[in-house]
């Protein structure tokens, strides 16, 4: 999953470890995240758009799209 | 901009020298486990003291892992889980390594060299991940 992470930190002039501390976390996960070798938990996530005062899906280009559900018909059989 | 120390550095120093101190303490009493039987002629309280001071240094080091990985934050912690999944790969390659080597005449090694090896493998391992979220 794509972020735009680095671009949010360079705005405000912080490295990673100066983010890391005021996510709580170590700098290893801030580049991790950056990077896209790990996708954070939701309640990180939350934390990263309270602090950056954006919603989760600005901050996250999510690449999948849940796919589209047909409720099958009444009387029909299921697979 | 303040010049407060990184809390992440505080947090994961102290880990990282627990892990050592308790790995140094398993190998100590293993090492006393190695040499009783020439001081301690009697059976029965040989083995008590042989296993009770094994097992419960071998709970220290579980003890001390567990809360290694209570206090890592999400991505620490799955690096952990990884490197004992880590550790089980390398131990079963390990072992059936040396069950080939043994047919072809090495000597019988015991169990507790399997599990000397696997804790220090997992402990190096660890150590890694610590030393990498410094």
């Amino acid at each position: 999953m794509k972020n735009i992470l680095p671009e949010l930190r360079a705005q405000r002039g912080w490295t990673q470890g100066e983010l890391a501390v005021r996510l709580s976390v170590s700098r290893q996960t801030v580049n991790a995240v950056e990077t896209g070798r790990y996708e954070p938990s939701l309640s990180l996530a939350f934390t990263m758009a309270a602090l950056f005062d954006l919603p989760i899906e600005n901050i996250f280009l999510g690449r999948r799209r849940p796919r589209a559900f047909t409720a099958p018909e009444p009387g029909a059989e299921s697979p | 901009m303040n010049n407060r120390p990184l809390p992440i550095m505080r947090i994961y120093s102290r880990p990282a020298i627990g892990i050592l101190f308790s790995l140094w303490a398993y190998l100590c009493t293993l090492g006393m486990a190695a040499v009783a039987p020439r001081y301690l002629p009697a059976r029965g309280l040989r083995h008590l003291i042989v296993l009770s001071v094994s097992l419960l240094t071998l709970l220290l080091v579980v003890g001390i892992t567990y809360f290694v990985y209570r206090d890592c934050d999400e991505y620490v912690q799955r690096r952990i889980l990884k490197s004992a999944a880590l550790t089980g790969v390398i131990l079963a390659f390990s072992t059936l390594g040396y069950f080939c080597l043994e047919q072809l005449g090495a000597p019988r090694l015991s169990m507790i060299a399997v599990n000397l090896y696997g804790c220090a493998v997992f402990s190096v391992l660890l150590l890694w991940v610590l030393y990498r979220a410094r």
